[in-house]
């Protein structure tokens, strides 16, 4: 057992904790928790904390930046099965180095980004499957279409017809990102109605729409309420950030 | 000076790349076949020298550098911020446009053209990649030096710290005057208080100093080992050819990075 000081997070005992409150959660929503899939948020976290992890059985680590994590991947390329999901913003000329090195694009905000990702996952002749970022509060900082009015959901039934079409991506649901500070009402209003538009896409838009990358360290018992299947959770499980 | 004569060819390289897995060189115009006004060892194919010509001072140059010339990995140099990853060497496929090429390969030679735009060279021994950017003001303007190393980071791992730079031959701040367009063009993509630090004015003229832009900017991305060759084009017209110094009626010089395998 390796020695540790007074001070340190101890991240094994913090996934447990994690994970009785996912399963807890969940078997209050009457759903099945092995239909929930957490995924640590390793940004701005060291390559040791991301180990700790892994030992303690993380095997879905989320990051936020190509350029952070992609040096991370290649010092832990020895991880067995390790899977990467990009869950951070996306620069239009960052994404050809998405495709190798991540299982899992959360954050496609854009056209241009869908079809981006669709022509480098042709040339690696490998399939991503992908998430469409949506911005349900209607925040103006918050990245992602706007379907904070349902009004006007049927706008985006197009461009998102356009990107399942495309090759080499494969849609399988929504994210979103709460407002920061919310109250526990509006976060439920949030995961609730990205739920309800992933149901009214299912309808309308032929196509995989299962997943809902939604809830976070502080509010991801409610996103499980609400029918969240991947969970992004970094401060839970690493503690404060550590990464130089 | 940092000079290595080979046959009648004059190549300058950087000090502090001198790694025995590498070969870089920045060849001089001496030793080549074309005439005035590309005497003699250009390498540039749209300036209106003869394809021959041009042609075979490629080949002397890579002849003399021990280096097979179907290594060669070339671009059609726009003066952008795009990168190229380069798998193999280009031989008789299209160049691609791009003003940063890079690679993890062994066996291919990065090759570029120059005549004042800034000649960066970018080597990581531990990562063992390796990167040549062009970067004039326009390339400046659009963080050229700064994407090559995050390029170099997505694409190989690379960490900055470990990587080595060299900035070589090209136009130095005293000679290189500027409209205020091109001012203005930096304000535009990199903000007011970052371009006034590369722009100087000295008797009601404008100057821009590509030299410590382009070191700001590897700094910025994190690049801490930094040589400059301190050699200005356009006043050693004797070595290097100068498209300000030559008034545009000059050829190209050759700047090569190969890994060896």
């Amino acid at each position: 057992m390796a020695r540790e000081g007074p001070h340190k997070v101890n991240i094994a005992q913090n996934l447990e904790e994690v994970q009785d409150r996912i399963r807890a959660a969940a078997l209050r929503a009457e759903r099945d928790p092995d239909e929930v899939r957490l995924i640590a948020v390793s940004k701005l976290q060291n390559i040791a904390k991301i180990r700790e992890a892994y030992a303690a059985g993380i095997r879905d680590f989320g990051e936020n930046r190509a350029l952070e994590a992609i040096p991370k991947q290649k010092q832990l390329s020895d991880l067995q099965e390790i899977r990467w999901h990009m869950v951070g913003h996306i620069q239009s000329r960052k994404t050809r180095y998405l495709v190798p090195n991540f299982s899992m694009v959360h954050s496609i905000d854009r056209l241009k980004i869908a079809k981006r990702l669709s022509r480098h996952s042709k040339e690696h002749g490998q399939n991503l499957p992908v998430l469409l970022e949506c911005n349900v509060s209607g925040e103006e900082t918050k990245e992602g279409w706007d379907v904070a009015d349902r009004e006007t959901w049927s706008r985006v039934v197009p461009e998102f017809k356009e990107i399942v079409d495309l090759p080499y991506l494969d849609v399988c649901g929504l994210m979103t990102m709460a407002p920061f500070g919310a109250s526990v009402d509006e976060l439920r209003s949030v995961f609730s109605t990205l739920r309800e538009l992933r149901d009214f896409l299912s309808e309308s838009v032929p196509g995989n729409w299962e997943e809902l990358s939604m809830g976070m360290t502080d509010d991801y018992e409610i996103a499980i309420e609400e029918g969240a299947t991947l969970l992004r959770i970094g401060r839970a499980i690493f503690g404060p950030r550590t990464y130089e | 000076m940092p000079f290595k004569r080979i046959n009648n060819l004059k190549f300058f390289y950087f000090k502090n790349l001198d790694y025995p897995e590498i070969t870089q060189a920045i060849a001089t115009r001496h030793g080549g076949s074309s005439p005035a006004p590309w005497a003699s060892l250009n390498v540039g194919g749209t300036v209106g020298d003869s394809t021959g010509r041009v042609n075979t001072n490629i080949q002397k140059i890579f002849n003399t550098l021990n280096l097979d010339p179907s290594t060669k990995y070339d671009v059609w140099q726009i003066h952008s911020s795009k990168v190229q990853i380069v798998e193999k060497p280009r031989e008789s496929s299209p160049p691609i446009q791009a003003d940063i090429i890079i690679t993890n390969r062994p066996h291919i030679t990065l090759f570029m053209r120059f005549a004042d735009c800034v000649p960066i060279f970018l080597y990581d021994p531990v990562a063992h990649a390796i990167g040549i950017v062009h970067a004039g003001r326009e390339g400046l303007a659009k963080r050229a030096p700064t994407i090559a190393v995050e390029a170099l980071t997505m694409a190989f791992g690379v960490d900055p710290r470990n990587l080595i730079a060299g900035i070589g031959p090209s136009i130095c701040p005293e000679c290189y005057e500027v409209g205020e367009e091109i001012y203005q063009n930096f304000v535009e993509e990199i903000g007011e208080e970052v371009s006034s630090s590369y722009f100087q004015f000295r008797d009601s003229r404008l100057y821009l100093d590509l030299w410590s832009c382009t070191k700001f900017q590897l700094q910025d991305a994190g690049v801490k080992k930094i040589e400059l060759s301190n050699i200005c084009t356009a006043t050693n017209l004797q070595d290097w050819y100068s498209h300000r110094g030559e008034m545009g009626k000059t050829g190209r010089f050759a700047a090569l990075l190969h890994l060896k395998g």
